[in-house]
């Protein structure tokens, strides 16, 4: 009641701002409210659970109050799903069902600050750009730019230099729950500053850093398997531009992390370094390395070449970005041609990754990647492409029956006709695709290897007038491999109608497939519908649902079994 | 002769002395982090037998290292004086006996290394202890004995297929690809793939920590196709793989999942102009064509990757609710370079707008002549080519891009939702 109550509270402050006449301030933008139905049914199907939440509302307002050198765009986002949804990695939008269950001022900051929410308000006062609230600063590839965070931050933009500070919380603080079987979490705060000369879309140089550390919550205790990290991460981050046609841009990073601040604590001093801040808990896991990256580019007539390097060292880690892999060394080299005022272009991209860079695997891993492509315009109503990949992988010593080498190729053709009429386009797309994985290890091989094969035509009416459109496509592909194999065939019809000005979409497709696995049993049959219904008033004010039905028939590999998935999307928003 | 009779004197002195306590090392298997290493350093044992008829008072002194460095030495005076009766066996923990973390030698290259990756280098970890006298540690009471094992942290997968910005078709087969746990890991693994939808407005690595998996697979091996029951929604997906040791550990050091890795599907709709039945690189741009009602007259070309239906949708939507322009509207053939004398993007000057199809999505660059400094790429958002007829009836003489988006946006309005510009 009180995320309805909120819905409203908020929609009606919009709306009556917006509508003010007298206002000095430009207002536009969109809110929205949408609501996910979603159910599964069937027999013989315990090897299948809810892919979807059953109800999830979600609630979304972006609006912008401007004028002049002034703007505020504001932005809310957060919504609310059913209980018992067994969630994400790290259990996060199970904290909290609904809202009433916030009770007090620190279960609303938690609620304000889970990532599952986005509460926020970037003004925008001349060269100033202010983040309150829930943002994703982005300073650099290797030291923040993928985690959101709750707080706030001040960015400059000016013609000669530029900077940014913020804090903020990336991870809110919850306790174990043993029921739900969650482990809990340390709040995670991030401390982050950059400072830079030159502007970023031409030369500039750069200073980046980005300090994180978990801290617990006073009654909120996560369990003793959590442990609280620490990490800075510090970078200098430069691009020079050399005319119109070279440029080199490149990122040194260092970074001191800590995975355990309870673990046996460690000194600087004992291994001859001075001593650092009492805020920094070195600990046994705490470690130290670099990383850096670089890349150049080169452009002359219809010729482009880009290459790009990458040193991860084993100990780098950035709070902000926690999914970086380290250990590694990459290189990529990515030509580009324009030929016949770019009807012809070819394309390609060659990348070698190594890891172990630290000794610390037995063995290395080395992957080789190169992919190419061509596309041919011949005329307007026809065009060709074309591609060829190559993606290797190998460890271990070469002779040795316990190595690692696995090489995939994949090749496509793709012919595209377009036929323009008085009243409609039409378009024929045939394409073949056909991807063969080899894995060379001499006892795991035969079993490993795999090869697939895909068809595909379709043909499309599309009218000028953009009243009715429709479409037919017919897939079909196979797959074997020294364990499985599948055939798959499927036709799917689709179409669209707009009345009434247009404001109004009527949308359908059917898709009948059927899959194969074993030619000795009978086949799944599948049936998916699609339909839409969307109105657009004259004055932005827009409603839609959406309806998906998944009816799956599965063959004599899985006797009398069945089921059926309906998703239903509601949805209705305001643009103003 | 003499000599002889002394030398063998003291080799018999000595045996005897050896003879007096004996030690047995036992390492259980140790893990390569170090922190855990330490903490886990009690569960290396010393069993020490007094062998002799009388009370023996020793410390003792060892040795750590890999294949051939030292990484940690104890010395007997780092190690208290432990007494042991005669005939006894006693089992000392290795924290009895020394303080481990007081003994590694933090200037070996070696110990340098370890402190920078926080794991101990690939090789045979070797520890070995011996027990001196307690008074005089030149005197040694037994064989040294050593125990060692081989360490090797293991790389967590990488996501191979597919990469980032790829575009998978509707229907059809979709396999995804990452290698394998290297090196070799001796047991088995499974693997397990989970695939996140990205809500409207939410962020990948969001949609990765808080949303339910659309999907999640486990298998041994390195390979998976999107499942046949599953039907492929339009929309924004995150995948990644962990892979699991039979007691459901989760292997890899330092990370424990590929990086995250974005791929999107398009829509399946005929709508609008735009027939989004195939994969993008097929078909990547639609062509927008603005002309005042009962003009001719073009004034406005918009350019839009046709992957994102919904922008598209909406942009047309949004312009001719108004009823100002007639739209013409046409798919763009697979690479288009617009020809600067006859349509002028104006962003910050003149220069070519590059519609490139790559397998990362269409992507759409604006090269400015002048600077080469103007440029926007993007896989989701709209783009536009400003007509030189349009700009020159648009308030104001000089103007920024952002000016220039911003009358854009008046002319028609709700496009800002879907513009990505810097």
């Amino acid at each position: 009641m009180r995320f309805w109550l909120l819905c409203c509270a908020l929609l009606i402050s919009v709306c009556g701002t917006a509508q003010a006449k007298k206002n000095p301030f430009r207002v536009d933008g969109s809110i929205g409210v949408s609501h996910d139905y979603y159910s599964l049914t069937g027999n013989g199907i315990d090897h299948l659970k809810n892919r979807r939440p059953e109800h999830v509302t979600r609630f979304q307002v972006y609006t912008r109050f401007s004028k002049g050198k002034i703007s505020l765009p504001f932005e809310i986002s957060f919504n609310t799903q059913s209980a018992g949804v067994t969630s994400s990695l790290d259990g996060y939008s199970s904290q909290f069902s609904s809202l009433s269950q916030l009770k007090t001022g620190d279960d609303m900051l938690r609620f304000v600050s889970n990532p599952v929410n986005r509460i926020g308000f970037t003004p925008v006062l001349g060269k100033f750009r202010f983040r309150l609230g829930t943002s994703t600063p982005y300073f650099s590839e290797l030291v923040q730019g993928s985690i959101s965070v709750f707080g706030a931050g001040v960015d400059y933009n000016g013609k000669r230099m530029f900077a940014s500070v913020g804090y903020g919380i990336s991870q809110a603080g919850f306790a174990r729950d043993t029921l739900k079987g969650l482990a809990g979490a340390y709040r995670k705060e991030q401390l982050s500053f950059r400072l830079g000369i030159g502007r970023t879309d031409a030369s500039f140089f750069a200073l980046n850093a980005l300090v994180g550390n978990d801290s617990p919550v006073k009654g909120l205790l996560p369990d003793s398997t959590v442990k609280p990290e620490q990490g800075i991460a510090l970078s200098a981050q430069w691009r020079i531009q050399f005319g119109r046609y070279f440029f080199w841009e490149s990122e040194a990073a260092a970074s001191l992390y800590t995975d355990n601040t309870l673990g046996i604590p460690f000194k600087a001093s004992d291994i001859g370094l001075p001593a650092l801040p009492e805020e920094l808990k070195l600990s046994t896991s705490s470690r130290a390395d670099l990383a850096g990256n670089g890349a150049v580019g080169f452009e002359l007539k219809g010729f482009r070449l880009a290459a790009k390097a990458l040193y991860v060292g084993a100990g780098y880690k950035s709070l902000g970005y926690p999914f970086l892999q380290s250990d590694r060394m990459e290189f990529t080299i990515s030509p580009r041609l324009n030929l016949l005022r770019g009807d012809l272009q070819v394309s390609g991209s060659f990348g070698q990754r190594v890891n172990n860079l630290s000794g610390t695997k037995a063995a290395p891993m080395e992957q080789l990647i190169v992919q190419s492509n061509v596309s041919i315009r011949f005329c307007d109503w026809f065009s060709f492409s074309g591609g060829y990949g190559n993606f290797g992988t190998r460890s271990g010593i070469l002779n040795d029956s316990f190595r690692i080498e696995q090489v995939a190729q994949n090749f496509q053709v793709s012919p595209l006709f377009n036929f323009t009429g008085k009243k409609a386009v039409h378009t024929l797309l045939f394409s073949y695709n056909r991807d063969d994985f080899a894995d060379l290890n001499v006892l795991s091989g035969k079993v490993g290897n795999n090869q697939s094969e895909i068809y595909l035509a379709s043909w499309n009416r599309t009218s000028l007038s953009g009243i009715v459109n429709y479409g037919l496509a017919y897939n079909r592909f196979k797959f074997t491999s020294g364990f499985a194999n599948l055939f798959n065939q499927s036709l799917s019809v689709n179409s669209s109608l707009r009345l009434f000005k247009k404001r109004l979409q009527l949308s359908t497709s059917v898709g009948r497939m059927a899959n194969l696995a074993n030619p000795n049993q009978t086949e799944d049959q599948q049936w998916v519908l699609n339909a839409g219904i969307d109105y657009r008033s004259r004055t932005g004010f827009g409603i839609g649902l959406r309806w998906t039905n998944n009816n799956y028939l599965y063959g004599s590999a899985r006797p009398d079994s069945r089921f059926n998935e309906n998703t239903l999307r509601v949805s209705s928003s305001w643009q103003f | 002769m003499k000599r002889f009779i002394l030398s063998i004197l003291l080799t018999l002195g000595i045996q005897a002395l050896y003879g007096q306590l004996s030690v047995q090392v036992i390492v259980p298997p140790l893990p390569s982090r170090v922190s855990e290493l330490f903490d886990q350093s009690d569960r290396i044992q010393l069993i020490v037998t007094n062998t002799s008829s009388s009370e023996q008072r020793f410390r003792a002194s060892g040795k750590v290292g890999i294949d051939d460095a030292v990484i940690a030495s104890i010395l007997p005076s780092q190690s208290p004086v432990e007494i042991i009766g005669p005939g006894q066996v006693r089992t000392y923990n290795l924290n009895d006996l020394a303080v481990f973390q007081n003994s590694i030698d933090y200037q070996s290259p070696v110990v340098i290394n370890i402190l920078r990756s926080g794991y101990l280098p690939a090789g045979y970890l070797n520890w070995c202890f011996t027990l001196h006298q307690a008074d005089n540690s030149s005197i040694i009471l037994c064989q040294e004995q050593c125990r060692g094992a081989r360490t090797t942290t293991y790389q967590a997968p990488v996501a191979l297929f597919p990469d980032n910005g790829a575009v998978l078709p509707a229907t059809g087969l979709s396999m995804f690809r990452w290698s394998p746990v290297t090196p070799v890991y001796p047991g088995a693994l499974r693997y397990e793939l989970s695939v996140f939808e990205i809500q409207p407005g939410q962020e990948p690595i969001q949609a990765l920590r808080v949303n339910q998996p659309l999907w999640q697979n486990s298998v041994p091996s390195t390979q998976l196709n999107w499942p046949v029951e599953v039907p492929r929604e339009p929309g924004q997906y995150v995948w990644i793989v962990r892979a699991f040791d039979n007691a459901g550990n989760l292997v890899g050091s330092g990370e424990t999942s590929t990086e995250p890795r974005i791929f999107s599907i398009p829509s399946t709709q005929v709508a609008n102009g735009v027939n989004q039945q195939t994969r993008v690189p097929e078909l990547p741009f639609v062509q927008m064509q603005l002309k005042p009602k009962g003009s001719s007259q073009v004034v406005q070309t918009l350019i839009l990757p046709s992957n994102n239906m919904e922008a598209i949708q909406e942009l047309f939507n949004q312009c001719d609710q108004k009823n100002r322009f007639d739209i013409d509207l046409k798919a763009v053939p697979l690479v288009t370079q617009v020809n600067p004398d006859k349509a002028q993007p104006v962003l910050n000057g003149k220069g070519d707008l590059i519609l490139v199809a790559n397998a990362n999505g269409p992507v759409l660059s604006f090269k400015n002549n002048a600077s080469n400094s103007d440029w926007i790429g993007l896989n989701s958002g709209a783009m536009f080519i400003w007509r030189d007829s349009f700009a020159k009836s648009a308030k104001g003489g000089k103007s920024t891009s952002r000016d220039r988006v911003r009358r854009l946006v008046d002319a028609c309005k709700g496009l800002q939702s879907f513009l990505v510009f810097n």
